[in-house]
């Protein structure tokens, strides 16, 4: 019988960063979803005096969220579906905060619209995507699986889309491409086709010169008007005959980011820096086309007149996403709203019928809400203390014990901390965690705890090897810091055995040596610093065995080849350099993966080409196939 | 103090430097990444609005060393093959066939259109970045180097990594019936990109009879299969007798590789100069 062992998460005074990637709100206009580049979903009580409070963080997805979207038809039941970076997908219920489905597709979606028409399908419903792949995918709501794809003639990513849904017409999917072709799919008639896994392609198509298509809608009040957004302009078109009937540039320096409908020849238009601006399109009655080819027909047009815009406040951070939310519905808001990347949220109400000025100059219309989960932190009445606040001194009447990195030893029952200010503290960990959570008294001077004293600035790093590796003496604690030094500390008398200092900036991470080394090597541990180098470092011998300095990028993976002695080191640009250890000399740099370079330092020699492969989950294999490799040589100055 | 008083004069020092670092430096390296990313963007010639102005034509010829007659000639025209041109000697034969491309047939590389499309979207993110546009934080510059080096190293990656199929993935892939005369079913054609060089590989089977001896154990996928491989399609199963390889390389994918590399290394030595500064005072990104 599996135990399930509840985990509680317990938070300190600063709140964790979200910085928000993806924003929306619930049709019931009860909550708030947001997603964030750190990957977390945060779900947010509003209130229907427009109140925004924090209600709950999820936690599951491992890479940036790229856009959230409703899953279900909300009032059957509350889902949203979100999507990452990496190809993620999960369907959250956001009353309990489960998550309902989960999958990972080899697709990136930039946005993702629910479709559901109950009387002509069964199951769900479906998921329509777009995104850094071909056309449009049809995933089912329900298990996540990808049913099929709407294609075009001329395949290219999506830019933009809408469902049109109206009486009059059936329901179609309206699609903007990377090249600035308008798409429309029939979804109403394709239904059984789709269903049927037959090839569905556009009805129609026609280049609209828009590049940079940042929104389309289909204005459901008139049934008539499609409003395109682009990146320097937006433009109104006639969805009969997609004629265009008015185009509005952007201000130099500004940029459109999206657009909505809000009621009939009226629209709002937001900007990448926060702004929106409320249009009332007036009619200016038959005149002359503006297609010479259409000779003298006259042709409807109409022209924009500004009636309210919104501003932002000067402490705003970039990038924006913003939404808006048209509820025809009483009592039930129209708002605009912003996320940014500092995790602010702003909301907008939008009068029902937006007017100027008495003058006739656009009207402001003032932020409702703003509000950070910091200010949600902030408000809690009840606020846990820091696991070891009750061991620091209070300076200027502020706490010191900024915890900057921690490492449990369960072996010792030894919580181990690292502070901002360079001290490290060492407590019993149970026993900490128990007296603060279950008997609530005060610990002043109750538990026994040491003080390290040795990093002058911040400590980035803890490592205890001998926890997973019993061939490391069981006195080492290791401390990285961003001073740049290594210590190696007797953990039992707290005495300093060595320093290392590398000179490279803070250190990022201490990482053990793996198993298959050789035996000389179970005093080693390596470090990587801020300036991309990876130090190996004899805790036995109190000597640096190689400090390899020449990586351009971040390293990401470090392996050893214990038969020859070399350490190897992958970097986020899939490049890898493979040194050797003792004489400190770079044996092989390999760039992409299917090409080689072979340096040699110091020798003008030509080597045998070896065809280096390696894969990311494995780290790098050394194949010895002779072959005449094409050779990329992107060579810069710091390879000579 | 003394120390403090250093101290804060070092401080101020940094401060100043890092608010010339987000004023001139950072706009210096926008301006050299969007030179050469638009450099990039041309050499993929994406056309200028739909379907007008059409990509230039450039033909390459694919061949195998020392066998002349096992040729094609390939026209590539922006991120599709309009041509085709398939000279093949079948080893069983001895015939010499051909086979082409119909008349109104193009095949979309998606490899180039997707590496295409990841360039203009790091170009897109550096817009309305120039001189004009003050950063105010440092951790604004280091978004923005973070997703427009997002963008590069998907490019850059689409073009070094060429889809992994499986054979029945290929014989369905529509390749097959995109040609004049028609295929003969014993032969599968699989066109890719790998790093800078157009790929044609071309598989003949031979069919499995169901009284085989062999043990029939289908392949997984692969960029390139082997002679032995075995798959079942279209209830036939079938054995790969023959593979041929040819390749040629497309100097604009070349230049377009380079031009990643530099962009990303530029964007990194950025994202670096920022992060020293972030040790000299407790960094709040906000």
């Amino acid at each position: 019988m599996r135990v399930s062992i509840p985990a509680v998460a317990v938070w300190g005074r600063i709140a964790p960063s979200h910085s928000i990637t993806a924003i929306m709100i619930t049709d019931d206009q009860q909550t708030i979803v947001t997603g964030s580049q750190e990957g977390q979903i945060c779900l947010w009580d509003l209130s229907s005096e427009l109140k925004i409070s924090s209600k709950e963080i999820l936690f599951g997805h491992t890479a940036s969220v790229t856009c959230l979207a409703k899953a279900r038809e909300f009032e059957k039941q509350p889902y949203v579906v979100s999507a990452t970076e990496n190809g993620e997908m999960c369907v959250w219920n956001v009353t309990s905060g489960l998550c309902i489905e989960k999958t990972k597709l080899p697709y990136r979606h930039t946005a993702i619209y629910y479709y559901h028409c109950s009387f002509r399908m069964t199951g769900e419903g479906w998921l329509l995507c777009f995104g850094e792949y071909q056309d449009v995918l049809i995933i089912d709501a329900k298990t996540l699986s990808v049913l099929h794809t709407l294609s075009s003639q001329s395949s290219d990513w999506i830019n933009c889309m809408c469902i049109v849904r109206s009486a009059r017409i059936q329901d179609s999917l309206v699609a903007v491409s990377v090249t600035g072709v308008l798409k429309a799919w029939d979804l109403s008639s394709s239904l059984t086709s789709i269903q049927e896994r037959q090839n569905v392609c556009e009805k129609e198509s026609k280049s609209l010169d828009c590049m940079n298509c940042r929104a389309i809608r289909f204005c459901t009040y008139t049934e008539r008007l499609l409003l395109v957004v682009s990146s320097i302009c937006w433009q109104v078109y006639d969805y009969c005959d997609f004629s265009l009937l008015c185009t509005e540039f952007c201000k130099s320096g500004q940029c459109f980011a999206g657009g909505e409908v809000l009621a009939a020849y009226r629209l709002i238009i937001w900007t990448e820096d926060g702004y929106s601006y409320i249009y009332q399109l007036l009619n200016s009655g038959l005149s002359k086309s503006t297609y010479p080819a259409d000779g003298k027909m006259l042709k409807e047009t109409v022209y924009p007149h500004l009636l309210c815009f919104t501003d932002v406040k000067e402490n705003k951070s970039f990038p924006f996403v913003m939404g808006f939310m048209n509820e025809r519905k009483e009592p039930f808001y129209k708002i605009l709203f912003s996320g940014e990347a500092s995790g602010r949220i702003t909301l907008w109400h939008v009068p029902d019928v937006p007017a100027s000025t008495f003058d006739g100059s656009p009207k402001e219309i003032p932020i409702s809400t703003t509000w950070t989960l910091q200010d949600s932190f902030n408000k809690a009445h009840s606020m846990s203390e820091g696991i070891i606040d009750h061991l620091c001194e209070f300076k200027d009447g502020i706490e010191n014990a900024v915890v900057t990195s921690s490492v449990y030893i369960p072996r010792l029952d030894k919580l181990v901390c690292g502070c901002e200010n360079g001290e490290i503290f060492i407590t019993l960990g149970l026993e900490t965690a128990r007296a603060r959570f279950l008997e609530n008294v005060s610990l002043k001077g109750n538990l026994p705890h040491k003080v390290l004293n040795g990093h002058s600035s911040r400590v980035t790093c803890l490592l205890y090897p001998h926890g997973n590796s019993v061939r490391f003496d069981p006195s080492w604690l290791l401390s990285g810091g961003q001073d740049s030094t290594v210590i190696c500390w007797d953990i039992f008398t707290g005495k300093i055995l060595h320093r290392f200092s590398l000179q490279s900036g803070p250190v990022t991470e201490l990482l053990r040596s793996p198993d298959n080394c050789k035996l000389q090597y179970h005093s080693v541990v390596c470090c990587v610093c801020s300036d991309h180098s990876v130090a190996v470092l004899h805790l036995q011998k109190k000597v640096c065995l190689l400090h390899a300095r020449k990586h351009l990028f971040p390293v990401k993976k470090i392996k050893y080849d214990p038969t020859e002695n070399l350490l190897i080191v992958g970097c986020e640009d899939d490049s890898v350099y493979v040194w050797e250890i003792e004489t400190g000399n770079i044996r092989l740099f390999a760039h992409f993966k299917f090409c080689l370079i072979v340096l040699v330092p110091r020798m003008q020699k030509q080597y045998e080409l070896n065809y280096l492969s390696f894969s990311h989950e494995n780290g790098a294999h050394l194949t010895r196939s002779k072959m005449n490799a094409h050779m990329l040589c992107i060579l810069n100055g710091q390879h000579d | 103090r003394g120390a403090g008083a250093v101290q804060s004069r070092v401080r101020a020092a940094a401060e100043e430097e890092f608010k010339w670092l987000l004023q001139e430096e950072v706009h210096a390296v926008l301006k050299q990444l969007q030179d050469i990313l638009k450099e990039a963007s041309h050499r993929f010639a994406l056309p200028a609005g739909g379907s007008e102005g059409a990509a230039k034509q450039e033909s390459f010829v694919l061949s195998v060393a020392g066998m002349d007659q096992v040729k094609g000639v390939l026209t590539l025209q922006g991120d599709a093959l309009c041509q085709a041109d398939l000279n093949l000697k079948m080893p069983r034969s001895n015939q010499l066939l051909h086979f082409a491309f119909r008349e109104d047939k193009q095949w979309k590389l998606q490899q180039i259109q997707d590496a295409r499309n990841h360039v203009n979207q790091a170009i897109y993110l550096l817009m309305n970045r120039d001189v004009n546009y003050h950063f105010k934080t440092g951790s604004e510059v280091l978004k923005l180097m973070d997703a427009v080096m997002l963008q590069l190293s998907r490019a850059r990656n689409r073009l070094t990594t060429p889809a992994i199929l499986t054979l029945p993935e290929i014989a369905s892939s529509g390749l097959t019936k995109m040609f004049s005369p028609a295929l003969p079913p014993d032969i599968l054609v699989n066109f890719y990109i790998n790093l800078n060089k157009l790929c044609l590989t071309v598989y003949q089977l031979h069919a499995l009879q169901p009284s085989t001896t062999k043990n029939f154990k289908p392949a997984g996928g692969s960029i390139l299969h082997n002679p032995g491989a075995m798959f079942e399609f279209g209830n036939q199963r079938y054995e790969v007798s023959h593979v041929h390889k040819m390749e040629c390389v497309v100097p604009w994918l070349n230049d377009a590789l380079v031009f990643f590399t530099v962009s990303l290394q530029l964007c990194q030595q950025l994202k670096d100069k920022i992060s020293v500064f972030s040790s000299y005072w407790n960094y709040k990104p906000y």
